[in-house]
C-alpha cells in the first residue's frame, strides 16, 4: 500500500468542499475540482427525469440544487425547505438516488484531482485505500431516528461502488443503475467493507477539528455558527476531559440550521443565481430577524437541556467559560456577526470575543485561490482518520447540566482554595508551589 | 524496520517513517480493518495511525547527515523551518539583520546602512547625517532593536529638543512596540541609582530633552571647578550644598565618577545633534557627560557637514572623545585615511588604474589586509583587462575595510534615495500692493530712518530688520500694531530661537527696535483705513486655496503669531477650517494633539511656524505655502522638509510663494531664493554659506537707499556668490561620503539581507509559539491559543497557571517589568507578531501587543526552547514550485559557522545546494536563496515511494561548504588583525585620558591639602582604571588565531516542480 488516504467531504447546501489527506504522511490539500475555482464544488446535480448528471459535466434537463436540504426534508418527511429547492421536474427521482448520483461525482472528482494535479499520481484506486468521511447535518436530525444518517451513508455507499465500478466516467447515470447500485451496496456482502470506506460525522464536531487538533483547547462551552452560501448552521456544545489521558468527549446541547445564508443577501443574491429558483430575495432585516429567531431557537434548547440557574450549585453557568467561534464562507459578512453578537449579550452568555477558526500551520495546503480557511473547516476537520476524531454525544445521550458541569466551574460557592499569586511557583514559599492557598 | 500486527503491543517504541524526528510509545490499542491502526502515545498527543507509517525505534541508530541522506531518512517541511527559525531566534549571527521588519515601516534599504555600520564598528558609536526627511529617527531605532537583539542592550537614553519628546515616544510606541517614557533630571537621576543598586540588568527606555539635562550657569560653573578637582567647588558651603543636591548636578556628578563594569546607557541617542556643536555652550556638557558614561552613542543631525570642518570635528568629538581627542589629531587622522578614502574612490571607478591603486595602498601602514589586497591588485596590474564584478566587489570591500574614518559617520543623501523622488513644483504668487498698502510699507521704513538720523544714531539692520519683516509678513497686523498702541513690532515666534533655541534666548531682546506710538503719528492716516478688507496678499491666498486647490489640504508658514492668528481668523470667516501650532502652544503633548488633528478629515488647513513644526511629519499633505520667506534658505529647506520627506505619497508637491512687489521679501528672498533654486532643488548644506552672504545683502538693502537696478545686481551677485561656494563644498560633501565609504558594499548588504530572507518573519514566529505551546503546555496545563483572533494575523493567548508562572519568573530573573498589555489576573493577552497588522488593528483593539522576536514574552519562549534543547529532525524532503530555478532535484546543507575571538566573532550560516541531474553546485547565495524560498513557500514532499542514497554527492557537497568556511575564516583573520589594531588605540586612548585626567585632579587635591579619604578614593580609581586598561590590552594583545567551529544544521532534497 503506497496510499492510505481520507477524504474529508463538507456537503455544502450550495457548495461542497473536499480536503484530502494521506494518512502515512500526515499532508493534506484542499482539492480543486477541473476549472472550479476556490475548491468548490457546486451542490447540485442535472436531472430529465431518467438520468443524472454530474453538475460539471455539460448541461442536460434540469438544474436540482439544495440536494442537502432536499434530502433532509426527505428524511424527516417534511416540507420545510420546499421553497428552496423546488423543481418543475414532472417526477423528481427519490433523495437516495439524486444523492447517489452527487456523491459519485464528487469523488470521480477526487479521483481525477489525484490523477492529475498532485504529487500523489502513483495512487491506484482499489489498491491504494481511499476512505470518503462525510459530514452529516445533524443539525436537521430533530427526528432522533437516524434516517438522514442512514440516507446520507446509504447514498455514500452506492456512490463508492458505483466509482469503483465504472471508474471516473463522465456518463450520465440512469435511475436503474443507480438503484441497482443502492441495492448492492447497502446488500451483506459489500456492506462490511463499505462501512469502513464510507463514514459519516456529525457536521458540527466537523467543523471545530482545527481547534481541537490545536492541541491548545481549553474545556468549556462552544457556540459555533458556519455561516454557508445557503444557510447558517448553529451549533451549542461542550467539550471536556476529566484527565489528560482521558479520551476527549463533545456533547452536543443543541443546533439551529436557517435558510438564510449569506447567498440571499440582497447585494449577492444576484451573483448567486438564486432569485432562478427560490423568487424570493430577503432584505437585511429579514435576514437579522431570522437569525436573530434561529439564535433565540437555539439558546431556548440549550436552555432547557441545560438549564440557566443550578439551583444549590451556584450561579449561571452561561456567563462564564463559553467560547464562540465563526467560521463558513459568509463569516467576514459584519451581519452575521453583528447579530450573533448582540444576540448572546442580550441572553448573558459569557463570551469576550468572537473567534474565527484559526489557519493550521501544519501540513496543510489551501488551493492559491482561497485565502479564507473558515470555508473549508468542515472539510479539513474530516479530513483525520475517524478513530482520531472526538466521540460526538447527542442530546439524548447526555447527563444533564447538573450532573456534568466540573467543580471548578462553579464559582458562586466559596471556593475551596484561594489561588496564590505565585502561579505555582515551585519556589513558593507560601503555597509550596501549589498554587493555592489554605 | 517495518512493524508487523504482532509486535504492536504496549510499551513498544516506535517512529513515525515519514516524520523520522517524532518518537512515540504505543499503547497496545489496535483497529482492525482495511487498514490496521494503532494508537501511540507521542510526545505532545495520543493518537491512532496507520500501522504501515510506523517502524520500531533503534536508539543507537546512527544519526548522522551522512547516514540520513544514504538511507533516505528526511523529514517534513515544518520541522526545517522551526529549525532555521531557532537558528535564526538565537540572535548571534552575524549576517541576519534583526532589526528588519520588526517595526511598522515601509522598508527602505538606506536606512538600514547605519545598523550595519553601527554592528560592525568597532566601539558602536555613530554619527548619523542624513539629509533632512530621511527617516534619522527610524534609523535609530533601528539600531537600538538591533542592539537589543544582538547585544542584549537593555537601556535606551533619547536626548532630543523639548518639542520632539512626544514624537520620539510616539514613534518609538506605534512602530517599534517600545515602551519608552519621558523622564527629566530628577526622573533620570532615580533611573540611575536603580541602575547603580541593580546593575546591568536594570532596563528603561526614556526620552529626555536637552534642555531639561542642560545645567544652568552656576550648576555648569560648579561642575567646572568640581571637575578640576576642587572639594568645595565653589568655595561657598552653602551654595556648594544646594547645588550639589539640585538632580542636575547629582546626575552629572554620579555619571563623571561612574565606574561600573556596565554603562549607564547602552545606547544613549543625541537628535538633532548639532545643537551641541558649540564647544563653549552648555549643550555641550550634556553630550559630553552622556556620551562618555554610555556604551553606544548615536548622534543625529541633518547638518553637520559644510566646508567648516571644525563642526564635524565637534560632532565627532561627542561621539568618541577619545578618538577625536583634538582637532589636531581629528586632522592627523584625516590625513592618515586619504589613501584609503582613494583607494577606494580608484577602484570605484568603472576603469581603474591598478597602478595608482597599488601607490595609494603603499601608503596605507602595514596589515594582513592590505598584504592580500596588494596581491589581489599586483595580479591585475600583471594582467590588466576586464575586472569581474563580484572581483570588484571584494577588493573594494577589503579597501573600505581600511578606512578608519567610514566607521564613524553615515550620510545618505536625498539625490540616492530613488525610490521616493518627489518632483518640487514652486509657484510664485505675484502680488501687486495696493497704492495705500505701498505708501504704508515705505512710510514705516522712511519714518525710522529719519527718527534714527533725528536722533544721531548710526542706522543699523537691527533698526529696520523687525518691522520690515512684520510688514512683509502682513500688512493690517502691522497696522493693527500701530492702531493699538502695542509696544513690540512683531511678536516673532521664538525668531531667536530659530538658529539655536538654547543659546541665544538672552538676545532675542535685539529685535525690539523703535516704539510704536511715535510712528504712528506720522501715518495717522492709517487709523483710518481698513487694511483687513483690502489685503490683497490675504486675497490672493485665498482665491489660490478656494480656486485652484479646494480640496487638498495645506500648510501654511509664518515667523509671526500675529500673522498666524490674523490668517486664522481670515480662513476660518472663509470657511476653511484651521489648526493653528505656534510656540505658544506650551506642553509638546497639547502640540502633538494638534498636529494629529491636522489629520482629521474635515481640517483644511495648518497654520503653523516652523520652530512650532520642528521634526514634524507631515507627508500625507502636499502642498505647503510660505506666507512670509525666511531669509536663511536652510529655513526654507527645513519648511520644505516637512512634506518633501520618506513616505510622501505624491509625485509633485507643491510650494507656494508670495512676492509682494517693494517689499523686502519680494526683493531679497524671492529672488535669490529663486536664482539659487531653493524652492526647487534640494539645497544640502547650505546653511554654514548663505548665512554671512544673506545678512550682508540684508543689511545693503536695507540700510542703504538703493535704486531698483542696484537692488537687482547685488541680487545677482550674491547668487553668483553662493553658488560658488556651494561649488566648493559639493567638493568637500564629496570628500566627505568617501570618508564614509562603505555605501555600495553595505547597500548591497541590506538588500541581500531582504531577498535572502536574512531577519525573523512574523509567520516564522507563529509557527514557533504554536510549537512552543503545544510542546511545552500539553495536557492539563495546556494554554487556549486562538490564532486569528480578536483580528487577522493576531493571537489571543490564554495562559495556564504554570505557563504564566514560568513567564513570570523569566520575567523576574531577567529584571523585566511585565509587558504592557498581559492581563495578568485573567491571564490574557492578545498580540500579533506582524507589525502591519499592529498598525491595522491598534485603533480597534486597544490591548494588542506588537510582539517581535525582542518582545519579552518571544524571549522567554526562545530562552525556555534553549534551555530544553530541543532538537528538530535535521534532514528534509520537499517540493518547490518555482520558475527561478532549473527543475529537478537538489540537495542541500546548512551549516553553522563560528569564529570567535576575544575581540571580535562572527557566526554565520553557510550554504550549498548541488542540482543533482547535472552535478552542478550552485552559489553560496543561489543556495542561500534556494533554501530560503523553499522556507517561505515549499511544501514537504509526501512520497512514500522511498528517495535513493545521495551520500556520494552529498560528501562532495559538504567538501564545497569546507572550502567556504576556510574562505570566511582568511577574510575573519584580516578583520581581526585590522580591528585588533584599531580597538588597541582605541582603548588606550579612552583609559590614558581618563587616567590622566584623575592624575591631574588628585594633583590638585595634593596640591590643596585636600581631605585623605577623597584622595585615596581617587587613588582607587585611577588604579581599577590602569588595572582594566591592562585587562583589555592583555586580550588585545594575545595570539589572532581562531579555532573556527563548525555545526552541522539542516540538510536534505528539494524537488523543483515548474510553475504554471
Amino acid at each position: 500500500m503506497n496510499h492510505f488516504f481520507v477524504a474529508g467531504f463538507d456537503f455544502g447546501t450550495s457548495y461542497s468542499k473536499v480536503v484530502l489527506r494521506d494518512q502515512l504522511t500526515k499532508l493534506g490539500k484542499a482539492i480543486t475540482f477541473g476549472s472550479e475555482e476556490e475548491g468548490l464544488f457546486p451542490s447540485f446535480v442535472w436531472c430529465d427525469g431518467k438520468s443524472i448528471g454530474s453538475p460539471v459535466r455539460e448541461a442536460f434537463g434540469e438544474r436540482v440544487p439544495y440536494l442537502k436540504l432536499l434530502a433532509a426534508d426527505s428524511a424527516t418527511d417534511r416540507q420545510d425547505y420546499r421553497a428552496l429547492y423546488n423543481t418543475a421536474l414532472k417526477t423528481t427521482p427519490a433523495a437516495d438516488l439524486l444523492l447517489s448520483a452527487f456523491f459519485a461525482s464528487v469523488i470521480s472528482g477526487i479521483l481525477e484531482f489525484i490523477a492529475n494535479d498532485s504529487e500523489w499520481d502513483d495512487f491506484v484506486f482499489g489498491q491504494d485505500v481511499l476512505v470518503i468521511q462525510l459530514a452529516v447535518p445533524t443539525g436537521m436530525m430533530e427526528r432522533r431516528d437516524s434516517k438522514l444518517e442512514q440516507l446520507m451513508k446509504g447514498a455514500l455507499k452506492s456512490a463508492y461502488l458505483l466509482v469503483e465500478q465504472r471508474g471516473m466516467s463522465s456518463e450520465r447515470l440512469t435511475l436503474k443503475i443507480l438503484r441497482a447500485a443502492w441495492d448492492r451496496a447497502n446488500s451483506a456482502p459489500e456492506n462490511s467493507r463499505l462501512e469502513q470506506l464510507c463514514v459519516i460525522y456529525p457536521e458540527v464536531a466537523a467543523g471545530v477539528q482545527t481547534i481541537f487538533r490545536s492541541r491548545s483547547l481549553q474545556e468549556g462551552k462552544y457556540i459555533t455558527m458556519d455561516v454557508g452560501a445557503g444557510t447558517v448552521d448553529l451549533n451549542v456544545f461542550s467539550y471536556f476531559r476529566a484527565t489528560a489521558d482521558a479520551p476527549r468527549k463533545l456533547d452536543y446541547w443543541s443546533c439551529k440550521v436557517a435558510p438564510f445564508g449569506c447567498s440571499r443577501l440582497p447585494e449577492l443574491y444576484d451573483d448567486a443565481g438564486i432569485h432562478e429558483k427560490t423568487g424570493d430575495s430577503l432584505t437585511v432585516t429579514q435576514v437579522q430577524a431570522g437569525i436573530s429567531e434561529a439564535i433565540a431557537k437555539l439558546m431556548k434548547a440549550a436552555f432547557d437541556h441545560q438549564p440557566r440557574k443550578i439551583e444549590g450549585n451556584g450561579g449561571d453557568p452561561w456567563s462564564r467559560r463559553t467560547k464562540c467561534y465563526v467560521f463558513g464562507g459568509g463569516a467576514n459578512n459584519q451581519l452575521y456577526t453583528t447579530e450573533l453578537w448582540h444576540r448572546l449579550k442580550e441572553l448573558e452568555i459569557g463570551i469576550d470575543h468572537l473567534f474565527w477558526l484559526p489557519q493550521p500551520s501544519e501540513g496543510f495546503e489551501l488551493p492559491d485561490d482561497v485565502d479564507q480557511f473558515g470555508r473549508l473547516a468542515v472539510a479539513y476537520g474530516l479530513s483525520f482518520h475517524a478513530a482520531n476524531l472526538e466521540e460526538v454525544r447527542l442530546p439524548s445521550e447526555l447527563q444533564t447540566f447538573r450532573e456534568s458541569y466540573p467543580d471548578a466551574w462553579k464559582p458562586s460557592k466559596p471556593p475551596r482554595y484561594t489561588p496564590c499569586t505565585c502561579y505555582s511557583n515551585p519556589d513558593c514559599m507560601r503555597c509550596g508551589g501549589t498554587g493555592f492557598l489554605g | 524496520m517495518h512493524l508487523s500486527l504482532d509486535q504492536t503491543v504496549a510499551s513498544v517504541v516506535v517512529r513515525h517513517r515519514h516524520r523520522p524526528g517524532t518518537v512515540g510509545v504505543l499503547t497496545g490499542n489496535i483497529i482492525k480493518g482495511i487498514v490496521p491502526m494503532v494508537e501511540v502515545k507521542w510526545a505532545d498527543e495520543t493518537a491512532y495511525e496507520p500501522l504501515a507509517a510506523l517502524e520500531a525505534f533503534a536508539a543507537n541508530e546512527d544519526q548522522s547527515f551522512e547516514s540520513l541522506i544514504a538511507k533516505g531518512r528526511y523529514g517534513d517541511l515544518d520541522s526545517m523551518r522551526s529549525l532555521m527559525t531557532f537558528e535564526k531566534l538565537r540572535g548571534d549571527l552575524s549576517n541576519v539583520v534583526y532589526c528588519m521588519r520588526t517595526a511598522e515601516i515601509d522598508f527602505y534599504p538606506h536606512q538600514f546602512l547605519p545598523v550595519l555600520k553601527f554592528v560592525q564598528s568597532p566601539l558602536g558609536r555613530l554619527l548619523i547625517a542624513d539629509e533632512v526627511g530621511l527617516g534619522k529617527t527610524i534609523e535609530a531605532a533601528l539600531i537600538w532593536t538591533e542592539c537589543q537583539a544582538r547585544f542584549k542592550a537593555r537601556r535606551l537614553l533619547v536626548i532630543c529638543p523639548p518639542t520632539l519628546i512626544p514624537k520620539w515616544i510616539r514613534e518609538l510606541e506605534d512602530r517599534f512596540g517600545i515602551d519608552a517614557q519621558y523622564a527629566n533630571a530628577k526622573g533620570l537621576l532615580e533611573q540611575f541609582k536603580n541602575c547603580e543598586r541593580k546593575g546591568a540588568g536594570q532596563g528603561f527606555a526614556i526620552v529626555t530633552s536637552y534642555h531639561a539635562l542642560r545645567p544652568r550657569r552656576n550648576e555648569k560653573r560648579y561642575l567646572q571647578h568640581w571637575l578640576s578637582g576642587h572639594s568645595g567647588p565653589l568655595g561657598d558651603d552653602e551654595v556648594d550644598e544646594k547645588l550639589e543636591k539640585r538632580p542636575r548636578v547629582a546626575l552629572f556628578r554620579g555619571l563623571l565618577e561612574w565606574n561600573h563594569k556596565h554603562s549607564f546607557a547602552d545606547l544613549v541617542v543625541f537628535d538633532e545633534a548639532h545643537l551641541m556643536k558649540n564647544t563653549a555652550a552648555a549643550t555641550h556638557v550634556v553630550g559630553e557627560v552622556f556620551s562618555s558614561s554610555s556604551q553606544g552613542v548615536l548622534a543625529l543631525s541633518a547638518t553637520p557637514l559644510n566646508n567648516q570642518t571644525r563642526d564635524l570635528y565637534a560632532l565627532l568629538k561627542l561621539v568618541d572623545p577619545d578618538m577625536f581627542r583634538d582637532e589636531a589629531t581629528f586632522n592627523a587622522l584625516r590625513e592618515r585615511n586619504r589613501p584609503a578614502v582613494l583607494l577606494a574612490n580608484e577602484l570605484g571607478r568603472t576603469t581603474p588604474d591598478f597602478h595608482r591603486c597599488v601607490e595609494h595602498l603603499e601608503l596605507i601602514p602595514p596589515s594582513a589586509a592590505k598584504d592580500h589586497l596588494t596581491l589581489h591588485l599586483k595580479n591585475h596590474t600583471h594582467s590588466p583587462g576586464e575586472i569581474s564584478p563580484s572581483d570588484r566587489v571584494s577588493m573594494l570591500s577589503k579597501a573600505q575595510r581600511l578606512n578608519e574614518l567610514g566607521a564613524f559617520l553615515n550620510r545618505t543623501r536625498k539625490v540616492e534615495v530613488f525610490q521616493n523622488k518627489v518632483t518640487r513644483d514652486a509657484v510664485t504668487l505675484n502680488v501687486k500692493p495696493t497704492p495705500e498698502e505701498s505708501a504704508f510699507y515705505n512710510g514705516v521704513l522712511k519714518l525710522i530712518r529719519r527718527r534714527v538720523a533725528e536722533r544721531g544714531d548710526v542706522l543699523s539692520v537691527f533698526h529696520l530688520i523687525s518691522p520690515a519683516l512684520t510688514m512683509a509678513s502682513c500688512l493690517p497686523v502691522m497696522a493693527a500694531k500701530l492702531r493699538d498702541g502695542r509696544s513690540r513690532w512683531g511678536d516673532l515666534d521664538d525668531l531667536a530661537a530659530l538658529d539655536d533655541p538654547f543659546e541665544a534666548e538672552d538676545e532675542a531682546e535685539d529685535f525690539v527696535c523703535e516704539e510704536p506710538q511715535a510712528i504712528a503719528e506720522d501715518l495717522s492716516w492709517v487709523r483710518n483705513h481698513d487694511f483687513d478688507s483690502c489685503d490683497t496678499k490675504y486675497a490672493r491666498l485665498r482665491d489660490e486655496l478656494l480656486k485652484r486647490n479646494p480640496t487638498d489640504k495645506v500648510i501654511i508658514f509664518a515667523f509671526f503669531k500675529d500673522t498666524l492668528r490674523y490668517l486664522q481668523r481670515r480662513l476660518e470667516q472663509d470657511g476653511m477650517k484651521c489648526i493653528l501650532v505656534t510656540g505658544d502652544v506650551k506642553t509638546p503633548e497639547e502640540r502633538d494633539a494638534l498636529l494629529r488633528s491636522f489629520e482629521a478629515p474635515e481640517s483644511r488647513v495648518l497654520l503653523c511656524s516652523e520652530v512650532a513644526a520642528e521634526g514634524v511629519d507631515l507627508q500625507f499633505c502636499r502642498i505647503m505655502v510660505n506666507y512670509d520667506l525666511p531669509w536663511n534658505p536652510m529655513r526654507v529647506e527645513q519648511r520644505i522638509g516637512r512634506i518633501d520627506r520618506i513616505g510622501q505619497a505624491a509625485q509633485t508637491i507643491v510650494i507656494i510663494n508670495f512676492n509682494v512687489e517693494g517689499t523686502i521679501d519680494g526683493s531679497i528672498c524671492m529672488h535669490l531664493h529663486h536664482k539659487i533654486g531653493v524652492f526647487t532643488q534640494t539645497v544640502g548644506d547650505l546653511e554654514g554659506i548663505m548665512g554671512q552672504h544673506i545678512s550682508s545683502l540684508t543689511r545693503e538693502l536695507l540700510v542703504d537707499e538703493l535704486s531698483s537696478e542696484q537692488i537687482e545686481q547685488k541680487i545677482v551677485q550674491t547668487a553668483a556668490a553662493i553658488e560658488n561656494k556651494r561649488a566648493i563644498t559639493r567638493e568637500v560633501s564629496d570628500e566627505s561620503d568617501s570618508l564614509i565609504g562603505l555605501r555600495s558594499i553595505l547597500q548591497d548588504s541590506v538588500s541581500k539581507g531582504e531577498t535572502l530572507g536574512r531577519y525573523i518573519k512574523a509567520n516564522e514566529l507563529r509557527r514557533f509559539t504554536d510549537e512552543f505551546f503545544a510542546e511545552t503546555y500539553g495536557g492539563n496545563q495546556h494554554c487556549q491559543l486562538s490564532w486569528d483572533s480578536p483580528d487577522d494575523q493576531c493571537l489571543t493567548l490564554h495562559f495556564s497557571f504554570e505557563a504564566m508562572s514560568d513567564f513570570e519568573t523569566f520575567l523576574r530573573r531577567n529584571d523585566l517589568p511585565w509587558p504592557k498589555g498581559f492581563n495578568t489576573k485573567q491571564r490574557l493577552a492578545a498580540l500579533t507578531f506582524s507589525p502591519q497588522q499592529f498598525e491595522l488593528s491598534k485603533k480597534k483593539h486597544r490591548n494588542l501587543i506588537l510582539a517581535n522576536h525582542l518582545h519579552p514574552f518571544v524571549q522567554w519562549m526562545t530562552s525556555t526552547r534553549r534551555e530544553r534543547s530541543k532538537s528538530w529532525h535535521p534532514a528534509s524532503a520537499s517540493i518547490l514550485t518555482s520558475k527561478r530555478w532549473e527543475v529537478g532535484d537538489y540537495l542541500f546543507h546548512v551549516m553553522r559557522l563560528s569564529l570567535s575571538h576575544p575581540a571580535m566573532s562572527r557566526k554565520e550560516l553557510v550554504f550549498r545546494a548541488m542540482h543533482l541531474e547535472s552535478g552542478s553546485v550552485l552559489t553560496a547565495e543561489d543556495s542561500e536563496a534556494l533554501v530560503n524560498e523553499l522556507l517561505e513557500s515549499g511544501r514537504s514532499w509526501g512520497t512514500t515511494r522511498g528517495h535513493p542514497d545521495y551520500s556520494v554527492e552529498f560528501k562532495s557537497l559538504v567538501e564545497t561548504a569546507n572550502e567556504d568556511c576556510r574562505a570566511k575564516q582568511e577574510a575573519f583573520g584580516e578583520d581581526l588583525e585590522l580591528r585588533v589594531n584599531s580597538k588597541r588605540a582605541q582603548i588606550t586612548n579612552h583609559f590614558r585620558s581618563r587616567i590622566e585626567g584623575a592624575m591631574r585632579r588628585l594633583e590638585i587635591m595634593a596640591q590643596r591639602g585636600d581631605r585623605i579619604r577623597g584622595m585615596r578614593l581617587m587613588e582607587s580609581q585611577v588604579e581599577a582604571l590602569q588595572k582594566r586598561l591592562e585587562e583589555e590590552l592583555s586580550i588585545l594583545n594575545g595570539d589572532l588565531a581562531v579555532t573556527p567551529q563548525f555545526k552541522r544544521v539542516a540538510c536534505g532534497l528539494i524537488r523543483i516542480q515548474p510553475s504554471h
